[in-house]
């Protein structure tokens, strides 16, 4: 590959990585808002997951993650931070990503509590080919952001 | 890769503290301990007006002759249940109810029974729900569910 073509090509690496943590970024202050607002919510919906069962382990996921979501999504938009937040996006969508199977191994019948509260949202595979696909995108993220700043 | 992890817990200890700080002066904040995230059957039975019973209360019906409906999932339903126990999933209501209507028409006077694993399972609500808006006219929750009708060891059946 001649020098044009190189330059060409980390041109689209870049704007691809730049376009993934900005979608990224949104999605994750996009999803945090309705759980800050609502933490009372949030905690029936991490509940109803069955994977904790203490209600103050519950109550203080439910006061942590949004926050957690909201400076993972800020940090990925704004570029502050770019390991630590793709780190953090990528470990959050691997733990969502085992939620989802749990639910769906134990047959448990829940709302997904990612973007609302609303009965329609229902953890099934539909939303962990959604969310195996958001962590294919975040892994590239971390990749490259790896590589660019070592 | 230090640096990666440095700042992720940098991240995650922001995320602790703003939540803590936010928590505490926000007016819809959790009561970390007082808090209860667990769903209250009996009060949300009470207001779609589905009776609720206990464990003496459900052996009653059973022992009557109430058909009894498994709320949980096939493959719990197939592991263990109560006796004589139709199974109707939470989230997959349409197709089980199919076959179940064939053996009771909606608008029936049989009495039904719905339960689920216990008291922190809304599943039960949930079909009872369904059931209701289907048109059956007895319907209640058993809100002790498969669990305490198991310690009791009442009638039960598997596959």
């Amino acid at each position: 590959m001649d020098g044009k073509g190189l330059s060409h090509r980390v041109g689209i690496e870049k704007v691809i990585y730049y376009l993934s943590r900005f979608i990224i970024g949104l999605i994750f202050l996009y999803a945090s808002w309705h759980k800050i607002v609502h933490p009372h919510e949030f905690a029936k919906v991490i509940y109803n997951y069955k994977i904790f069962h203490s209600k103050e382990v519950v109550n203080g996921i439910a006061i942590f993650l949004p926050w957690l979501e909201f400076y993972t999504g800020v940090f990925l938009i704004i570029g502050v931070f770019e390991r630590g937040s793709s780190l953090s996006a990528f470990i959050l969508f691997l733990a969502f990503i085992f939620a989802i199977l749990y639910t769906i191994y134990m047959g448990i019948d829940t709302n997904c509590g990612c973007f609302n509260f609303s009965e329609s949202s229902k953890v099934g595979l539909p939303l962990l080919l959604r969310d195996i696909l958001f962590l294919l995108l975040t892994s590239y993220v971390v990749f490259y952001s790896f590589r660019k700043k070592r | 890769m230090k640096r990666f992890f440095w700042e992720f817990l940098f991240i995650v200890f922001i995320s602790i503290f703003t939540g803590m700080i936010f928590n505490t002066f926000y007016l819809e904040g959790i009561n970390l301990k007082k808090f209860n995230p667990a769903p209250n059957i009996k009060k949300e039975a009470k207001g779609l007006n589905i009776p609720v019973l206990n464990l003496t209360g459900a052996k009653e019906k059973f022992d009557r002759g109430a058909i009894f409906i498994d709320a949980r999932s096939n493959e719990e339903f197939k592991k263990g249940r109560i006796k004589f126990s139709f199974n109707i999933p939470s989230g997959n209501e349409e197709k089980f109810w199919e076959e179940f209507s064939q053996f009771c028409p909606p608008g029936s006077n049989e009495e039904i029974v719905v339960y689920c694993d216990g008291k922190d399972c809304h599943a039960s609500l949930n079909v009872a729900k369904f059931l209701k808006d289907k048109g059956y006219k007895k319907v209640y929750i058993f809100t002790g569910g498969w669990n305490e009708w198991m310690e009791k060891g009442y009638p039960i059946e598997w596959e």
